[in-house]
């Protein structure tokens, strides 16, 4: 009997991803690898995996539990792909005042891009500069190329009032007391760094303090035949800019183009001498030299974007958001040696892309989109492929992750988890700003951290404690013992839970509403679907006592479910 | 196919199969190998390792040099070990120093705060091609002592606190690549609230009740475990976990902090941390490695505090060193005390050592000190150590130079050395290396090679005999 059971599942395998509609070229790629791989893949999610799954994905919020059930109860064959719709604001067509609505998707991906811009406190008021400048390009739909550019090339007076001068004051290295005076040539260095890793995900770190050869064989085969040389002409389209710290206000800076050029004599502050050489600014990944005249840092955001890497990169990235693995990994830590499958690197060395017809074909339709964000991120949750369910009848093995055959799990953000145990439980703190009059009350609407962390300081430890970056790097998402006993029993978990004025518990106990109403309700608000048969009688018990205490105990229990805590 | 798993048959798998996040790919065949080549020590239970976060300025504490910036108040005298020593800063450690053996010719090899910490908590250079993968010391020992864990064991093997947020540091090295639950508790002694693992008191029903109804609708129950997401595992072993300190009979004793010890220790953070390790220590409840971190050495500028306050008035409104070091002063003393009243000394290894020292001679433009790599010093206690009440080393009149090493070798002592020396005391052979991770490299527990060349790094075994 075993046999034949194990057989038959062998055939629906072999029958391949034949059950699974294909919405777009995404599928096409990912199913027919599948196929060939006879891989055992998840089914389509239900709709309250796929509803919930993709409003915290894409506005790092849970749906309301009046939109769950009306999603639920939908019978239009493409509801989904309207859903996906609603989720993305309507691009604005006159100047109108913005955050007069909430945006969620917007608060969502300005604060994404503000993690990865690392815009923190060491900017003061440009991190709000910065975060407004993020948030109005995500609204306009500006596209990415366009704000790529502006951010290379981003010149100011006052970064306390140009948004992108920010992302280059950012990464200033400064000398002697670290206050006054910028080391010009590790700034330079710093920049290329910089750009080279968000925008090509190629990370030349390695290569600032010593060649490739005898150190990164095992590494990374491209990176382990360049030089330092070659990063410092890379960082020579830096070579005019200096940022200079205005005098009298601190940390407020001036971005400007006018040094002389990348001095490979001056002393840096963390690596060894640098040794004369052709500094010709060039570009490396294509050896591409600077045209004479042009202005420096305009000629390498050109060439930076044209590069097809651009794309590529960038799809990687967003893709990696949203299916929780790259199709190359680490996102930041490109091989270009190891890219194209029709030359293959010399063995043990592997082509890097898991699948690297379908990158192509993603930086291709990003490109020929204009790069246009939004239609990157629709397009990847709009396929089967992003809405296939995380359970699988088969044991998950590693080839299950590498050929995308079923969801991975993610942990909420510190923030997304916060904004969530408010949502749920409706009770918010109402936050400041530092800079200016805006209030707010979702963590993820703050430019900063800074805006709240010694007034409410323990929620902020809360946020802390679940991998809340002070944005040298990006957020952890890793699990961990302290993390699990803040849901069970911290203060700021246990306040919100209380029925308080206001509260989503209150409301519903004062409403007229049936027990297993009440359950009900509770259970669309947290997890965004209804209560099995089994689920709904627990919650009924706990009611059935004390009616306060239980309902705030089955919230509590709501609230620490790893379907909660995590996305499926 | 259901596997019928106890829960600490998860705890086991859970510890051997886990890996990390989904966003990096993390093998799953770490292998611990060694050439067992060194007898490791085996002298303590328990580590604590006082991380003073900054670099402590060395010839106004521990390696006290007179000079004509050094201020009156300093109160310099002759300590019960021989040493000049300021009392003005440090009364009550004097009163401890017999029970330590004081290091001088330590050094360091950075001068950059986030490189010299990866020092300090790693015993390794900096490397960004690997240092998502390297685990902390911490992590290392807690992966040691898995195999060593008692069923009655309820706390953490590593335990961090109070690391000092903002990024000039760089961040708490806690397992890299190493499975989950090598990771630090990290506890918080600044924040306002009480920790998480104390059930206020009259909440254990309600609590109990609450697990319940958690439990009998756990979703995992449901799930079957070889396709459960690697995440949800990880997740209930440590909710797991979590329940299981709360529940312990101990926990309170552990976390409760009482009034009068408090007072002993200072009632600062840094007070009631050190209190929080003593409890730990006392508990034996698994902890072997406890990083206590102590931020704000780093004195750039107005190192003697603020000069307009009246000398002789609370240090702890003076700024500068007094105000940090009257916090360490009350915390460490208290523990050496309160340990070896309770026969747990020798067998707790303390270690208490920035991660560099500060520019000798005239003070800064800011009437600070900058950073001094040559010179650091450190103070040893417990685990063993002999003859306390000595000095290993000597500096010159400025504290510039070492000019005595007093450890067998012919170079100062480097973060290498103290990192293979915790692991000795604690019984591990620090010339294991892991193979299989992601970069293909080995991590040795302590590599030999430093920016300098082959230096071979070692216990420091001259505390010891």
């Amino acid at each position: 009997m075993k046999g034949i059971y194990s057989s038959a599942l062998l055939l629906a395998v072999n029958l391949g991803a034949a059950d699974l509609p294909r919405r777009n070229f995404i599928d096409e790629y990912v199913f027919s690898k599948i196929e060939k791989d006879h891989v055992p893949h998840a089914k389509l999610s239900s709709d309250a995996e796929f509803l919930r799954r993709v409003t915290l994905d894409l506005t790092g919020r849970l749906p309301e539990p009046e939109a769950v059930k009306k999603f639920l109860a939908d019978t239009d064959p493409n509801k989904r792909d309207k859903w996906i719709d609603s989720l993305f604001p309507a691009l604005p067509t006159m100047g109108v005042g913005r955050r007069l609505v909430e945006k969620p998707f917007l608060d969502r991906w300005a604060y994404f891009f503000s993690d990865l811009f690392r815009n923190d406190e060491q900017l003061r008021e440009g991190t709000d500069i910065f975060s407004n400048y993020l948030y109005k390009a995500l609204e306009l739909n500006v596209p990415y190329d366009q704000t790529v550019k502006d951010l290379i090339t981003a010149t100011a007076l006052s970064t306390w009032t140009s948004g992108p001068a920010n992302f280059i004051a950012r990464e200033r290295v400064m000398d002697g007391d670290g206050y006054s005076v910028m080391n010009h040539e590790d700034t330079c260095d710093e920049m290329a760094i910089w750009t080279s890793k968000l925008f090509l995900g190629v990370n030349v770190e390695c290569i600032s303090c010593h060649d490739g050869r005898g150190h990164l064989e095992k590494v990374n085969l491209w990176l382990s035949q360049k030089k330092r040389a070659d990063l410092w002409r890379e960082a020579a389209f830096f070579g005019k800019t200096y940022v200079a710290p205005s005098y009298g206000r601190f940390p407020e800076f001036t971005v400007l183009d006018s040094e002389k050029g990348y001095d490979p004599t001056t002393k840096s502050t963390a690596r060894m001498p640098r040794h004369q050489t052709d500094l010709t600014p060039t570009f490396l990944l294509t050896g591409e030299k600077l045209v004479p005249g042009k202005p420096e840092r305009q000629a390498y955001a050109d060439m930076l974007v044209a590069s097809p890497q651009f794309a590529r990169a960038t799809v990687n990235l967003f893709w990696a958001q949203l299916m929780g693995r790259g199709i190359v990994e680490p996102v930041f830590g490109f091989d270009m040696a190891r890219q194209d499958p029709a030359h293959p690197p010399p063995a043990p060395w592997t082509v890097q892309p898991s699948h690297p017809e379908l990158l192509n074909a993603l930086a291709d339709d990003f490109r020929a989109h204009h790069y246009d964000f939004r239609h990157l991120l629709k397009t990847i949750v709009s396929s089967t492929t992003y809405q296939l369910a995380t359970e699988m009848d088969a044991p998950r093995s590693a080839a299950v992750d590498e050929h995308f055959a079923a969801h991975v799990v993610r942990r909420l953000s510190a923030e997304e988890l916060w904004d969530a145990i408010s949502q749920a439980t409706n009770v918010f703190d109402e936050m400041k700003s530092l800079y200016g009059p805006k209030t707010y009350k979702r963590v993820m609407q703050a430019s900063f951290y800074h805006d709240y962390e010694s007034k409410l300081k323990d929620m902020f430890n809360l946020l802390q404690c679940f991998g809340q970056t002070d944005r040298e790097e990006m957020p952890s998402d890793r699990s961990s013992l302290v993390q699990s006993a803040s849901l069970l029993n911290s203060d700021p978990v246990l306040k919100r839970i209380k029925i308080q004025k206001g509260s989503r518990l209150e409301t519903l106990l004062n409403g007229n509403l049936s027990d297993a109403e009440i359950v009900r309700e509770l259970f669309l608000a947290t997890v965004s679907r209804y209560p099995t048969a089994k689920e709904e009688s627990v919650g009924l018990k706990l009611l059935k006592g004390n009616r306060e205490q239980g309902a705030e105990d089955l919230l509590w229990a709501l609230i620490n479910r790893i379907d909660f805590i995590f996305n499926t | 196919m259901n596997l019928n798993i106890t829960r600490r048959d998860l705890l086991r798998v859970g510890a051997v199969t886990l890996s990390g996040c989904p966003l990096t790919l993390f093998p799953r065949n770490l292998k611990a190998s060694s050439d067992e080549k060194v007898q490791p020590r085996g002298s303590a239970d328990c580590v604590v390792f006082f991380n003073l976060v900054g670099g402590p300025s060395q010839m106004d504490t521990f390696d006290l040099k007179e000079s004509k910036t050094t201020p009156a108040d300093l109160d310099v005298r002759t300590a019960p070990n021989g040493v000049r020593w300021p009392y003005g800063l440090l009364p009550k450690t004097a009163g401890v120093l017999n029970d330590t053996v004081l290091v001088r010719s330590m050094a360091a090899w950075d001068t950059l705060h986030n490189f010299g910490q990866y020092y300090q908590q790693v015993g390794h250079a900096y490397s960004a091609a690997r240092a998502a993968e390297m685990p902390s010391m911490g992590a290392i020992i807690a992966q040691e002592f898995r195999s060593r864990s008692k069923p009655a064991d309820f706390l953490p093997t590593f335990v961090a606190m109070n690391f000092p947020t903002g990024s000039v540091n760089g961040p708490l090295i806690k397992e890299g690549s190493l499975d989950s639950d090598t990771s630090p508790l990290t506890v918080d002694t600044k924040a306002a609230s009480s920790l998480p693992f104390l059930l206020a008191p009259g909440m254990e029903g309600r609590f109990d009740r609450r697990m319940e109804a958690l439990e009998s609708f756990d979703s995992m129950r449901e799930m079957d475990r070889a396709s459960a997401p690697k995440r949800f595992l990880e997740w209930e072993a440590f909710t797991k976990s979590a329940q299981r300190m709360m529940k312990s009979p101990e926990i309170g004793k552990v976390f409760t902090l009482d009034e009068a010890a408090r007072e002993r220790y200072g009632r600062t953070p840094m007070g009631d941390a050190c209190l929080i390790a003593r409890n730990i220590i006392q508990a034996r409840a698994g902890t072997r490695y406890i990083l206590i971190n102590q931020g704000g050495w780093d004195h750039h500028a107005a190192i003697y505090g603020k000069e307009d306050i009246a000398r002789g008035e609370d240090k702890k409104q003076r700024g500068g060193l007094y105000s940090l070091c009257a916090e360490l002063d009350s915390a460490f003393s208290a523990l050496v005390t309160d340990l070896k009243a309770a026969a747990l000394l020798d067998r707790t290894f303390i270690v208490c050592t920035g991660e560099f020292g500060r520019t000798p001679g005239d003070l800064n433009d800011a009437k600070g000190r900058d950073h001094w790599p040559a010179v650091r010093s450190a103070l040893f206690a417990g685990g063993g150590v002999k003859h306390p009440g000595r000095v290993m080393g000597a500096t010159d009149d400025a504290a510039a130079k070492i000019t005595r090493l007093d450890w067998g070798l012919k170079r100062p002592i480097y973060p290498e050395d103290v990192t293979a020396t915790i692991y000795s005391v604690l019984g591990i052979d620090w010339t294991k290396k892991i193979s299989g991770m992601p970069s293909g490299r080995d991590f040795q527990y302590v590599e030999p090679m430093s920016s300098t060349g082959f230096i071979g790094s070692t216990e420091i075994t001259d505390l010891f005999v």
